[in-house]
């Protein structure tokens, strides 16, 4: 007997239920990838896709005043690390194993919206070495808050109109200052500009516990500065010796604007690189008009998408969204894809102060165009 | 709100057009290298999630299947170290409680591909891109990034290794005393690769 004959007669797909291209689950993933269902073959016109209702679950205005101690920690991408990882341990099953959702799901709401696939390869390697270059050569001084000092955060949590039309989102955008000192206790105050006058502002503060969040952001000081020993050294440190790629992605994103010295922020870029399905998506404008690099992690499940400044190698944006699939961003991101948007930091001697020049910014936050 | 770019259309007729033309392709060859249905279901999604964020540097056809056979071949790759971990939990955890699953196909194809899966990794891959995927050595060339000269060498290897361990697994102290046909289809006798390239 042939050894050709021999291996065909074993070929797995001999014995597999391989569909063809218009089997259910076939076109259901290719609704997944593109956004559309697939056209019969030889007719037909190519369909525009179809508008992008929501990204995440939404919950309205709840969402800013019940839960803003998890958008403080979400903001300062430490404790909301934490919070996210549960989550996506819960749903990704807890562990950098595959996940066969995209292949067996159906179609998710969320998914439906898909735009022009990128020109660019993935060049994310290069993109985060040249941030890790920036980062080892930056000078600023690590944002630590020293005894009696907050770190303070401004930012926006930005949920657009949707292209639909209407402003049923609008209430859930969020401008937030937030105070945190070393021991973990601090303060946010909130303002949503699209809520009605009663419900538009909440103020609240927590002692050292954290609202039973407890993450100690100062260990980032403590890494280690090589790549190579860094994943270890997260996975040990804030996973609990689990590893999880999503967990990890979003810990080590998070924190580099932060607290992190250089040397560490550095080696957090350079372990990036070597993540798998951590992509480049390209240069994107963020509804401020900030230009940066997109990193992401693309998974069945959740993108993950933060956008550096080259220049800094600053954390300008994240959208932690779960689309559903791969995501391909507009060169200019709509207020719809839902960025946390970074607008100030820096080291304050009070819960009420803020760095020289804030309140300008505040004034000048086009929220309107946001929310209208 | 900039929901797509003016080149959507002709994207999406051309993802469709190669979706339509090799989703079985892809198919085969992630079921081929997966251990599960839903493994390879994944890969699947992955290959085409992938080339449809990558479309402009899909070639034309008929480069395009080479294409995705490379980028199938990263995507098995990057699931099976990440599966390691998670197998190597299942199975001590299934140790003293569960038994061996019983074998899906017939005895003769389950020893084959046992063999198979004995076999290094780059002729392993070589050996299944010249036989099952029926590429020629230059076409496996492409999707491996080697030149044809070397998936000679490793499906030659590969033949050798494979008629060496099929041989001894029919060997008479293995089989019935009077021999049976499992026995003899086991004696390969010659090694058929696909065309030259």
């Amino acid at each position: 007997m042939h050894l050709d004959n021999v291996l065909s007669a074993a070929d797995p797909a001999r014995r597999a239920e391989i569909g063809d291209p218009d089997s259910p689950s076939a076109a259901a993933l290719y609704r997944r990838i593109v956004g559309t269902p697939p056209r019969q073959q030889g007719r037909g016109t190519p369909r525009r896709p179809p508008v992008r209702t929501h990204l995440r679950p939404y919950s309205g205005r709840q969402s800013a005043r019940r839960h803003p101690r998890l958008s403080v920690v979400a903001a300062v991408a430490i404790a909301s690390v934490a919070v996210m990882a549960v989550g996506l341990i819960v749903a990704l099953g807890g562990s950098r194993a595959p996940t066969g959702a995209l292949a067996t799901g159906g179609v998710k709401p969320s998914a439906t919206q898909r735009v022009a696939p990128s020109s660019l390869a993935n060049q994310a390697g290069p993109v985060l070495d040249s941030l890790a270059a920036v980062a080892a050569d930056s000078t600023a001084t690590p944002l630590v808050p020293g005894p009696g000092q907050y770190l303070y955060v401004l930012d926006v949590e930005l949920k657009g109109a949707p292209p639909a039309g209407g402003a049923a989102m609008a209430c859930g955008s969020v401008i937030r200052q937030e105070w945190l000192a070393s021991d973990g206790s601090g303060q946010q105050v909130g303002y949503s500009p699209g809520c009605g006058s009663n419900e538009d502002r909440f103020t609240q503060s927590w002692g050292t516990s954290g609202n039973g969040i407890s993450f100690d952001y100062l260990a980032w000081q403590g890494l280690p500065t090589q790549a190579a020993a860094m994943e270890a050294a997260i996975v040990r440190r804030f996973e609990g010796g689990h590893a999880n790629n999503a967990v990890t992605f979003l810990l080590a994103t998070g924190v580099l604007n932060y607290t992190a010295p250089p040397a560490v922020r550095s080696a957090l870029f350079r372990m990036l690189a070597t993540m798998p399905g951590v992509h480049y998506l390209g240069k994107v404008t963020d509804p401020l008009g900030r230009s940066g690099d997109t990193i992401a992690l693309i998974q069945p499940e959740s993108d993950l998408v933060v956008i550096f400044d080259p220049k800094t190698s600053q954390v300008l944006d994240e959208a932690p969204t779960p689309t559903g699939g791969p995501i391909h961003l507009p060169r200019k991101m709509p207020p719809w894809l839902a960025p946390f948007m970074f607008v100030e930091t820096g080291i304050v001697d009070s819960v009420t102060a803020t760095p020289p020049g804030t309140s300008n910014v505040l004034s000048n936050l086009p929220y309107l165009r946001w929310v209208g | 709100v900039p929901v797509h770019d003016s080149s959507w259309e002709q994207d999406e007729k051309r993802f469709n057009s190669l979706y339509r033309e090799h989703y079985r392709s892809v198919s085969a060859y992630a079921v081929r290298r997966s251990e599960s249905q839903a493994d390879a279901a994944d890969v699947v999604a992955d290959v085409f999630a992938i080339a449809w964020r990558r479309l402009p540097e899909v070639p034309y056809p008929p480069a395009d299947l080479l294409w995705l056979y490379a980028v199938a071949r990263r995507v098995v790759a990057g699931k099976r170290r990440s599966a390691v971990r998670m197998r190597s939990l299942i199975r001590r955890l299934q140790a003293n409680t569960v038994p061996a699953p019983a074998d899906t196909g017939d005895q003769v194809s389950d020893r084959v591909l046992d063999a198979v899966a004995r076999l290094r990794p780059a002729e392993r891959e070589a050996i299944a891109l010249v036989h099952w995927e029926r590429l020629s050595h230059a076409e496996a060339a492409q999707v491996l990034g080697c030149s044809a000269n070397a998936v000679a060498i490793r499906v030659h290897r590969a033949s050798g290794r494979l008629r060496q361990a099929l041989a001894e697994l029919a060997r008479p102290r293995q089989a019935p005393p009077d021999g049976d046909n499992e026995r003899v289809a086991l004696v390969v006798r010659d090694s058929s690769p696909a065309s030259e390239g």
